[in-house]
């Protein structure tokens, strides 16, 4: 009888340990009931944009009776979700924050047979469509991208930005800003921000290595016979910028957050951000005045150019239990009233076009005026670059402005991750 | 007896799945994954013999990480074994506030290091209190995280006063088993208090340094929160330990099959640097 005891004890501790360490997240309800929908997003909580995903969910619920739509983020997300990827569980809608063919195409949904489809706005559907003609993300707007600016610090500078078409002329206006005791460029750097060095090299790397009809490389980069010697410009040009003190005085321990901040501020000039940075500028100074011009090209004989890219994008994984009703709340997404509300907080273009679409570009309306008709490229890294040397672009950047790194040492973390991320 | 001996058998199943699927699993599983080319999240991937191993020969980066994991691993040791016996020597003593004194010595150890880190970090950061304070002595702001140097040499110092209380308890047992009377013959003899340190004090904490230095030495070879926490392995790769390269290396650079390689040369780091200290300090309890 002891003996039963004991072993039937033995049992239920070894099941409850199993069982109790579980999560039901992704798994099916057991009979019909209220569905319950998780959406993932990058931006945190507190931005703008984060806000509008709840609205929007919140305006589904209200209409929607046995239906809860749960946005969600991920303190880490892009490591997150691949942590969920290799599990193959991931959230019924998840953004894919630029990588929506390259890296999460595996798991998620086609979408061309939505009756949004083709509404997408013709400047964001290549970057968003694979090889094979397939679209897997709606894309609630999409990053026109330049140099954005605090245009109360230029004019103090007496800098017109209209002017700048190179980077000599960018730097002979950092050198303006700099001599009126301001920051010409916050680069943040922390290394636990270091996105926001790999994002100056977003920035920079075109003007020199593909916007360039003349002479580029964006052959080279896509079939792997780039010479990685010719980084070194783009690699040395943010030392410069160091050397020159055209950057935060703390430039390896500067955070995201210090960006906003100080553009807001008025204690920067420049930031090598999406118009999101604005987002965040106007947060800490909402009666500041911002805008944006396009990159400044490396030579005379080239144009300025913008970075096009995904921005808010939302897909449904393939393997969704609740798949049919995640479709149905990302057609509700498509909505102009919701596809505008986004847009218009991110300070961008729509990603959906047609009667409705349209977003308040604000303070913004004459800057994106002055770009129309401006070339426009994608995220540097998202296509010229396997996935996976993100990461090298923001280490070796940090390693260089630290001086933890040469610029030999550099240029040879970034030719052997290239190589091992292409399987040579 | 026989009985009771199988009943106490049953009661270690638990123990022994648990065991079986969080460590015996991942760890051949992280095996075999060294072998591969998995960027960590496809379902595809290939077997690409010991190319991973021939990359971790020649990566300067895996270098600088495992310099510096003997670092924190040795470096925190060191510290912590000269602080620990002197608070442990200090609070064997007879006074008042000693038992308060203990718990606030120990404390740190009971905090998660991640939130340690966190708090330290913004005590160094360039707009932090130590900036404040360097500021208001005369002097100028410093990066003290923006440099290897100075990096390192944080995330060391934090880990030796975090986990310092450690060294301290062990030590304190270990003196408080010592028998009174050995101090006693021996100061009837004439000897000074050093002599008495070095002759009676530190043979019989033999066994206790084994202990506090090997409990040590693992957790500083193994130290990741800190070092997340404060700089998350940088600027660039400079304050990266094994583990957070591993973390690095996997997740931001895709290459879960190279940090799975990583992750074996850390494995074995750790059990060669245990067994040679387990042979260094062979058990010589002095017995009288």
């Amino acid at each position: 009888m002891k003996r039963m005891a004991f072993l039937v004890a033995a049992g239920f501790l070894s099941a409850a340990l199993v069982f109790a360490s579980g999560s039901s997240e992704g798994t099916a309800p057991a009979k019909k009931g209220p569905v319950s929908i998780t959406v993932a997003i990058n931006p945190p909580p507190t931005e703008g944009s984060f806000k509008v995903m709840e609205e929007i969910a919140k305006a589904y619920n209200d209409s929607h009776p046995g239906v809860t739509v749960q946005v969600v983020n991920y303190a880490r997300y892009e490591d997150t979700m691949k942590t969920k990827m290799a599990a193959n569980d991931l959230p019924d809608l998840f953004a894919t924050h630029g990588w929506s063919v390259m890296r999460y195409s595996e798991y998620l949904t086609p979408l061309n047979d939505q009756s949004w489809f083709s509404k997408i706005n013709p400047t964001i559907k290549p970057v968003i469509t694979d090889k094979n003609g397939k679209v897997f993300v709606l894309p609630f707007d999409m990053d026109v991208a330049g140099v954005a600016f605090n245009a109360d610090v230029l004019k103090a500078a007496g800098v017109d930005y209209k002017t700048i078409k190179t980077w000599d002329d960018f730097k002979a206006a950092c050198a303006k800003v700099k001599a009126i005791g301001k920051i010409p460029v916050h680069i943040g750097g922390n290394p636990k921000d270091d996105w926001t060095v790999g994002n100056f090299y977003d920035w920079t790397a075109p003007s020199y290595l593909i916007t360039n009809d003349k002479a580029n490389f964006r052959s080279q980069l896509k079939d792997g016979t780039f010479d990685w010697n010719n980084w070194a410009p783009v690699a040395k040009m943010l030392v410069d910028f160091r050397d020159a003190g055209y950057l935060n005085p703390d430039y390896t321990q500067g955070t995201w957050e210090d960006v906003g901040k100080k553009l807001g501020a008025g204690d920067v000039a420049f930031a090598l951000y999406g118009n999101y940075v604005i987002g965040e500028a106007k947060r800490f100074n909402p009666a500041g005045h911002f805008g944006f011009m396009p990159v400044p090209a490396a030579s005379k004989d080239d144009t300025p150019t913008l970075i096009t890219g995904e921005r808010i994008t939302l897909g449904v994984w393939k393997d969704s239990p609740v798949k049919a009703e995640a479709l149905k709340f990302l057609e509700f997404c498509a909505q102009p009233e919701n596809v505008n509300k986004m847009a218009t907080i991110n300070g961008n273009p729509t990603g959906l076009v047609g009667p409705g679409y349209s977003s308040d570009l604000g303070d913004l309306a004459p800057y994106f005026k002055y770009v129309e008709g401006v070339r426009g490229f994608g995220y540097f890294d998202r296509e010229y670059l396997p996935s996976g040397m993100w990461d090298s672009m923001c280490k070796t950047g940090t390693g260089l402005l630290s001086n933890t790194m040469t610029l030999d040492q550099a240029i040879a973390k970034m030719r052997n991750d290239y190589n091992s991320l292409r399987g040579k | 007896m026989e009985k009771t001996y199988r009943r106490t058998d049953v009661m270690y199943l638990p123990a022994l799945f648990l065991f079986a699927v969080f460590v015996i699993f991942p760890f051949f599983e992280g095996i075999r994954i060294s072998f591969t080319n998995w960027n960590g999240f496809s379902q595809k991937f290939s077997y690409v013999g010991f190319s991973n191993f021939k990359r971790l020969a020649l990566d300067e980066n895996v270098r600088i990480a495992f310099t510096n994991t003997l670092i924190y691993g040795f470096g925190s040791t060191f510290f912590q074994q000269i602080l620990g016996l002197s608070y442990a020597l200090l609070l064997n003593m007879k006074f008042a506030s000693r038992m308060v004194a203990r718990t606030i010595i120990y404390l740190p150890v009971l905090i998660s290091a991640v939130i340690m880190g966190y708090m330290w970090y913004y005590l160094v950061q360039y707009d932090g209190a130590l900036n404040e304070i360097v500021v208001a002595l005369g002097g100028s702001k410093q990066m003290w995280l923006g440099s290897r140097v100075s990096a390192v040499g944080t995330i060391t110092t934090i880990n030796v006063l975090q986990f310092v209380g450690v060294s301290m308890i062990i030590y304190l047992a270990g003196l408080q088993g010592i028998p009174g009377m050995y101090y006693e013959a021996a100061e009837i003899d004439g000897a000074g208090a050093w002599q008495r340190f070095v002759h009676i004090t530190v043979p019989m904490l033999y066994p206790a340094f084994v202990t506090s230095i090997t409990v040590n030495l693992i957790g500083g070879l193994k130290l990741f929160d800190a070092i997340m926490a404060l700089t998350g392995g940088g600027p660039g790769y400079a304050s990266h330990s094994l583990a957070t390269l591993i973390n690095s290396t996997y997740f931001g650079s895709q290459m879960a099959g190279y940090a799975a390689a990583i992750g074996l040369l850390l494995f074995v780091s750790i059990l060669v640097f245990t067994v040679l200290l387990q042979l260094v300090f062979k058990k010589r309890e002095v017995q009288y």
